[in-house]
């Protein structure tokens, strides 16, 4: 692995200075020698089948999501947020590498004894910020590599120091519940988990709040079975309560980040890693999990960053998960190894000035691998594909929502044949 | 032959996996619909129709005889090479109609069997021009009666074909019955073959509609529709005619659901809510009913209509009086079969779901699901930790329903067996 040009005092010297360059809106800051750099904190909460149409800011008519609905309004929301998978490991193998997750062999869903996992030739986001001094923590679910199978594939091996919660999905069995290295509980209690790994997470980060972190809390609802000590308070049901416990424990880490006086200086995200399953909303979209119709891998998607993200926006430009990896180490100066391929971009300078990122086009890789190509924007000239075009803004500011198209792929293809 | 002087004609027009959204009626934007639209403004439009059953050929054995298609053990679909249909004993409304003295007439697809005893001809209809099977059958043949006229028939111009056969029916059956409009009734069925995939669509409609060669194949499905109407109004009979528009289920591909969730074959409501219109030709109320209802219903409200007897123990309700556009009778649970599988029913406001496809136990882990279409009319919150005596009682009912019919039709399995 190499090190960055950060030094740690470098890292320590500048916490101060990060909000000014935030302000400043230059998303890379200058790396020469001692000159600060931006070194947030970050937060990033990955739910497991959430869909884009569970949260009361996405529209749901049943569930309620006061925090959540006060992060949007304090910072950005993404209308077009595409997961890396309409299914899990894949999903969660974009996000944590930055690579569409056939990319780095993790294209299918992980079961309990596979051998097949994370690679150690792979950098995680854990692994840059863990080099450039951050304290770093996976609390919730893996789903990258079986430890028990291959104890390589274990969080701990892959640039996290904390790892607190289970190795796959919580339908799995066995189901062990780690602590660190340790298993605790086989099987754990389930609908205490969501309240476990807040009270983990809230641990780690008082743990470390004097020096840069990384919380990654992959949350295990509201995944199947749905499991929640806040068992019918919601409308919605149990997936609803499931959504509505996540809600309320958000706002517990929010306010300990308040009360550690880290908040200002910390980037919060919450998103999820793929559409709903068996219950759940994916709003107007068409399609559920392990689909790549809009409703399988269109998420909700919401970041608070005080000074830095601007407040109250909906950001409407695509978006797709392996843009976290590369967009945070942007953030904080790190650079990107330049011996691999990354698939995701930097969407912060875009993001924080309105404006759409470069590329025109993300993909998106259905569960056996094959990517997807889900051409993004109204821009795109009149090609259509099933995997759907994004919902298009009226004049008054509103989303129409997007309807699942028809196939226009026979007809262009048979009018060019009939105008040659 | 009792009196048939206030029977009316009946025309029924049955759509092969048409989306419900994609009518202009029911919100649809993007597909030129203008001749169902005005049926839709003319006379009743209901909202809450349910298909006989997910697939198609136990919907239309359901919609022709009022009975579930699952007492029959009928395949999803007849392909070319099943020995199943629909049994003699299973009486259709064409059979019951042509009892009373009406003159009948299918046009289109059949799919409901081809060996000997389950013709058309075998079923009540005195006349029968069109296929055995859909789209997704090739080559698919052309029968005049029981004769096959055109062996590569090109399911393209089946649209017109069809509507040409229905009008010739009915023009020369007015011929027959002279100027005073004596004579006896006609019941005609044009059943299409479009829009069921793989989608044909005649040259002049390729590529006219902004959805793709599916918006083609209905644009062209709508202009066909419209001949049809014009046709019945001005062909002047004595006695009025009842038109119907409906699909045999959901659509399947492509198609809108109106935002509901599922598709054909599933019984999310996106797969089973299909359109239905039902106009006068000599002018009546516009009504839109909300009451869920099924497309078993057609056989006794027809067969009511006709001033026919109804058979005893049928699945269907009575929905006469909203067709004749007196008032909109209620109507007990609407059941919805996926091939053997009574997989859910709607009840009012609640849709309870006990398994998913085939039901496998894999299938049933996270059932049942009760959904409250008035909050979640997508089918997205399973409510039933907070309605357990709801799901309780709806589960008692949908159970009754599924051992009834599967008694059913394990006798008939046996007999067969003998």
């Amino acid at each position: 692995m190499t090190t960055t040009a950060l030094s740690r005092r470098d890292v320590l010297k500048s916490a101060g200075a990060a909000g000014l360059l935030a302000m400043a809106g230059t998303g890379q800051a200058a790396a020469v020698g001692d000159t600060p750099t931006t070194t947030p904190n970050f937060v990033v909460i990955f739910c497991d089948d959430l869909g884009y149409g569970d949260l009361g800011c996405y529209g749901s008519p049943l569930v309620r999501t006061p925090v959540l609905d006060g992060m949007a309004d304090r910072g950005m929301r993404f209308t077009d947020f595409y997961a890396g998978s309409p299914v899990c490991t894949p999903s969660r193998a974009a996000l944590l590498t930055g690579c569409y997750a056939p990319r780095v062999n993790l294209g299918r869903v992980l079961f309990p004894g596979d051998t097949n996992g994370l690679a150690a030739h792979e950098r995680t986001i854990a692994e840059y910020l863990k080099d450039a001094g951050y304290a770093t923590a996976c609390i919730g679910k893996w789903h990258l590599g079986d430890p028990r199978a291959v104890p390589e594939h274990h969080p701990l091996e892959h640039g996290f120091d904390r790892f607190f919660g289970l190795p796959y999905s919580n339908d799995m069995d066995p189901l062990p519940l780690y602590d660190d290295r340790e298993v605790i509980a086989e099987p754990p209690d389930q609908a205490a988990l969501t309240r476990q790994y807040t009270e983990q997470a809230v641990s780690f980060i008082r743990d470390h709040a004097d020096q840069p972190f990384f919380l990654y809390l992959p949350y295990t609802q509201p995944h199947e079975p749905l499991a929640s000590e806040f068992a019918h308070r919601s409308a919605a049901g149990s997936h609803g309560d499931s959504v509505e416990e996540i809600d309320h424990y958000v706002g517990v880490l929010l306010d300990e980040l308040t009360n550690l006086g880290v908040r200002d200086n910390t980037c919060v995200i919450f998103t999820s890693d793929n559409g709903p399953w068996y219950v759940g909303s994916s709003g107007d979209l068409y399609g559920r999990k392990a689909e790549t119709y809009e409703g399988g891998v269109r998420v909700p998607f919401i970041v608070e960053w005080p000074n830095s993200t601007p407040a109250g926006v909906t950001y409407r430009a695509p978006a797709h998960l392996t843009d976290l990896l590369p967009t945070l180490l942007s953030a904080t100066g790190i650079d990107l190894s330049p011996d691999r391929v990354i698939d995701g971009r930097d969407v912060l300078p875009a993001s924080r000035a309105g404006n759409r990122p470069n590329e025109a086009t993300s993909s998106t890789t259905t569960t056996a691998g094959r990517p997807a190509t889900a051409t993004p924007s109204a821009e795109a000239t009149g090609s259509c594909t099933s995997a759907g075009s994004a919902g298009r803004t009226s004049p008054d500011g509103t989303s129409r929502p997007p309807r699942r198209p028809h196939n226009c792929s026979t007809f262009s293809a048979i009018r060019r044949k009939a105008t040659t | 032959m009792r009196g048939l002087g206030a029977s009316p004609n009946i025309v029924l027009v049955v759509a092969d996996d048409l989306g419900i959204g994609d009518i202009g009626a029911y919100g649809g934007r993007l597909i030129r619909t203008p001749n169902m639209d005005l049926l839709a403004t003319q006379g009743v439009r209901c909202e809450s129709m349910y298909a006989a059953a997910a697939t198609d050929t136990p919907a239309r054995a359901g919609m022709l005889v009022g009975r579930f298609g699952a007492r029959y053990n009928l395949p999803a679909s007849v392909s070319a090479d099943s020995a199943v249909g629909l049994p003699l004993d299973a009486v259709t409304v064409a059979r019951l109609l042509r009892q009373t003295g009406y003159v009948t007439g299918l046009f289109g697809q059949w799919r409901l069997g081809a060996r000997a005893g389950q013709h058309p001809l075998d079923h009540g209809f005195d006349r029968f021009a069109g296929t055995l099977y859909g789209t997704d059958v090739a080559p698919l043949t052309w029968y005049e009666g029981k004769v096959a006229v055109e062996t590569e028939f090109d399911p393209a111009f089946a649209a017109r074909r069809i509507t040409q056969n229905a009008m010739d029916f009915v023009s020369e059956h007015r011929e027959a019955a002279g100027a005073r409009g004596e004579g006896r009734p006609f019941f005609a069925v044009l059943s299409h073959l479009a829009p069921h995939a793989p989608f044909r669509a005649e040259p002049r409609f390729f590529g006219t509609s902004r959805a793709g060669l599916y918006g083609d194949v209905v644009e062209q499905l709508d202009h066909y529709l419209g001949l049809l109407v014009r046709h019945l109004r001005e062909a002047r009979h004595g006695r009025r005619t009842l038109i119907i528009f409906t699909s045999d289920n959901g659509p399947r591909y492509e198609g809108r659901t109106q935002a509901r969730r599922g598709r054909k074959p599933e019984v999310f409501d996106g797969g089973v809510r299909v359109p239905f219109l039902a106009t006068w030709t000599n002018g009546g109320r516009n009504m839109v009913d909300r009451v869920p209802r099924s497309l078993l219903d057609l056989t006794p409200s027809l067969c009511a209509l006709a001033g026919a007897g109804t058979p005893t123990g049928l699945d269907g309700a009575d929905m006469s009086p909203l067709l004749a556009g007196h008032y909109a009778p209620e109507r007990g649970p609407v059941f919805l079969f996926y091939n053997e599988y009574l997989n859910a029913m709607r009840s009012g406001r609640w849709k309870l779901h006990v398994a998913y496809g085939s039901q496998s136990a894999y299938s049933r882990v996270y059932m049942p699901q009760l959904f409250d279409t008035e909050a979640d009319f997508r089918e997205n919150y399973n409510v039933a930790n907070l309605h357990p005596d709801v799901v309780s009682r709806l589960q008692a009912r949908l159970d009754r329903t599924a051992a009834d019919v599967a008694a059913e039709a394990a006798a008939r399995s046996e007999k067969e067996m003998a």
